[in-house]
């Protein structure tokens, strides 16, 4: 949902499906956010380099190629955090 | 029959040799065998979970269950029973001799862990009452699965209710996780509990224990940790760990409260800044790279992440539920 609000500003969201349940994945991704790009982590290749442990987990990758942010799990103020976040690096990146 | 012999002893060393080649193929062979049949039984389980009927759903997994009841995936299968009946059919009376069979039937501990929970959420999300006699029944059977403890325990303690038996399910909880990765959350659960109840130097040392036990800090608990040590009468070290959240993410609580802090101790506009500039600082020092990957997409497609990018990148590892 958060993709349509950031839209032109230079960031590009992607989820990766963890589960290996691309029907699944296929129906909640096509009625919340159809033009979200979704690959397919189907050998855990994805999950294992970055050394993950639970989904969701979110990363934010500045374009230096840092990984600035990490968060595990999702709660209430997740989006309004995530959105300060981008902002603050949108920020930074013009200061 | 000199030679005889001879010919026999040569055998002997040649099959014992052959004995010895071949042993740590065969056992890597059956790894590879098991890895496999557990990847095709989460993938048959998986279809079911698929399932839209719920009855057809229910017997079916009802009839994984029976097929396999050795396997790790059984309780995920309670699970879905569980939740098909209580959410999707909304018939909790069927839950309920559900629950009563499954607990009275099942050895597995997972299995049993999984039915309390259910139960749990489904009594104790609208009233904690029933909620803690859940947690009380939990007390009394001897289901050896820490993590189930821990959940009601904290759920509890959050809710500010029935804290006596809140601590009694974290003891429970550490007790059984001594050791184990999830020790951390545990005693995280029970400094919390701690907390709730007043017993503040007691919550300082679960969470510190808990952090130092973990290897990536979480900001749930150095949260819980600065609270603690702010009623513990220790400010600046509480300022510390909240500064330790913002280095993590701009997460709301750390920020007001450190906020807040800064005024008390009479922070000027500079100071604020260089304080601002130093958690910058600090977040692009500790910033791991990240690591490229090629992926397939769902639209058939493939996706290629190569950092550094011109592009900010947001990425989700996601699993449905």
């Amino acid at each position: 949902v958060m993709h349509g609000r950031f839209a032109g500003k230079g960031i590009e969201f992607v989820v990766i499906d963890a589960s290996n349940r691309k029907e699944k994945t296929q129906e909640i991704v096509s009625e919340q956010s159809p033009s979200l790009t979704v690959a397919l982590d189907e050998e855990g290749a994805a999950w294992d380099n970055y050394k993950l442990y639970a989904t969701p987990t979110t990363l934010i990758v500045d374009q230096a190629g840092r990984i600035i942010f990490k968060h595990v799990g999702y709660g209430p103020g997740m989006e309004k955090m995530m959105e300060k976040e981008l902002a603050l690096l949108l920020r930074r990146r013009t200061t | 029959v000199k030679s005889g012999l001879w010919i026999l002893i040569l055998v002997l060393v040649v099959a014992v040799g052959v004995g010895i080649w071949l042993k740590p193929r065969l056992t890597q062979m059956s790894a590879d065998e098991e890895a496999r049949q557990a990847d095709s039984l989460a993938a048959e389980l998986g279809r079911i979970q698929d399932i839209e009927d719920s009855e057809s759903k229910i017997s079916k997994l009802e009839a994984f269950v029976a097929a396999h009841p050795e396997s790790d995936l059984k309780a995920r299968a309670y699970y879905n029973i569980g939740r098909e009946i209580l959410y999707t059919l909304e018939e909790p009376d069927r839950f309920d001799d559900f629950a009563r069979r499954t607990l009275a039937s099942e050895p597995d501990a997972e299995s049993k862990a999984i039915i309390y929970y259910l139960m749990y959420r489904a009594a104790g999300d609208s009233d904690t009452g029933k909620g803690a006699e859940i947690g009380r029944r939990l007390l009394a059977d001897d289901v050896s699965a820490a993590w189930i403890y821990n959940h009601i325990g904290y759920d509890l303690a959050e809710k500010g209710e029935e804290l006596d038996l809140a601590l009694s399910l974290c003891n429970k909880a550490v007790e059984f996780a001594e050791g184990s990765r999830d020790s951390a959350s545990h005693l995280d659960s029970r400094g919390w509990t701690y907390y709730k109840k007043g017993m503040y130097p007691e919550a300082v040392a679960d969470l510190e224990a808990a952090v130092a036990l973990q290897g990536e800090p979480d900001e749930e608990v150095l949260e819980h940790l600065a609270y603690a040590l702010l009623k513990s009468g220790q400010p600046d070290r509480a300022f510390d760990t909240l500064r330790n959240i913002l280095i993590m993410g701009e997460y709301d609580f750390a920020r007001s409260k450190l906020d807040s802090l800064m005024q008390v101790k009479g922070y000027t506009r500079e100071q604020v800044e260089m304080f601002e500039s130093s958690i910058w600082q600090e977040r692009m020092d500790r910033a791991e790279p990240a690591v490229a990957f090629a992926l397939p997409t769902l639209e058939g497609g493939r996706y290629e992440f190569a950092p550094p990018a011109d592009e900010i990148t947001v990425i989700n590892f996601f699993s449905p539920t």
